[in-house]
């Protein structure tokens, strides 16, 4: 691979990280402020928590945020005091995660970058369906 | 694997997936079973669209697309409902390895085809019972 070509692949390595730490937060402030959701979010976590890793883990040098969610961005986004509501945001956030890492996928230079990528879009698609389908559940 | 090769691959598990779901929905009761019926003939409408869509495709990058084969072994029985979804699902899960492995090897529209349809098929496995995982369609992760 050319060197423009793998540091437009660190670049979106970056770009994904921050996206899926981001969600990780969004999700563990849900947590926080929904504790009968934390059985139900605990497995999402983990999935964001698994990309995350992964991402570090094959471009180490990238700069990332520490494990442990910014206390100044739980608190700073809002987490609705109604759960089906907070779930549905949830679900929301997801489908754009989906979306965005989609595009990288398409993007990436690398074709084991864009299959990893492609895995990640896909899990947040089924993130999105499952808090989706939850919430209308308990609406019901 | 060459560009060619992964067109050539998905489209042989479509012709299996459509196969597949072909004999499921022959006998997925529509009475006693209204939503897998649903599910089952959406799948098969959405697999046969991408099994037409990847023979263009393998004719535009220069290939003679792969003939279905004559017939498919089936996961199980595929008699009891249970069995019937699991079948549904495997068919599922077998697409999705392939089109994680599309994107792999595949670059413009190409890739973008196989990454729709990997997300389509993770989505459509928690329809069929399977929990959301870290990588779908990546067993190795």
């Amino acid at each position: 691979m050319r060197a423009d070509d793998a540091d437009s692949d660190v670049a979106l390595a970056s770009e994904t990280l921050a996206g899926e730490e981001l969600m990780l937060s969004r999700i563990q402030a849900t947590a926080q402020r929904h504790h009968k959701l934390r059985p139900r979010l605990g497995p999402s976590m983990d999935v964001h928590a698994a990309h995350a890793r992964l991402l570090r883990e094959a471009a180490p040098d990238v700069p990332h945020e520490s494990t442990s969610p910014d206390p100044t961005l739980v608190h700073t986004e809002k987490v609705s005091p109604n759960s089906d509501r907070a779930m549905r945001r949830l679900s929301l956030q997801e489908d754009r995660l989906s979306l965005t890492n989609r595009q990288s996928a398409f993007t990436a230079k690398s074709g084991d970058f864009a299959r990893v990528l492609a895995g990640m879009a896909a899990a947040a698609a089924q993130q999105a369906v499952d808090f989706d389908q939850r919430t209308r559940a308990t609406s019901r | 694997m060459t560009p060619l090769q992964a067109l050539q691959n998905a489209l042989a598990g479509e012709h299996a997936a459509v196969y597949v779901y072909g004999v499921i929905g022959g006998r997925v009761p529509r009475s006693a079973a209204p939503a897998l019926a649903a599910q089952v003939s959406t799948a098969y409408t959405t697999h046969r669209a991408r099994r037409d869509q990847l023979t263009t495709m393998v004719r535009a990058a220069g290939g003679e697309p792969v003939a279905a084969e004559v017939s498919y072994q089936l996961p199980n029985d595929a008699r009891s409902l249970r069995e019937l979804r699991v079948a549904a699902l495997g068919t599922e899960q077998r697409c999705a390895a392939v089109y994680a492995d599309t994107v792999g090897s595949t670059a413009r529209a190409n890739r973008q085809f196989a990454i729709d349809a990997l997300v389509d098929s993770a989505v459509r496995q928690l329809g069929l019972g399977s929990r959301a995982v870290a990588y779908p369609g990546i067993p190795e992760l």
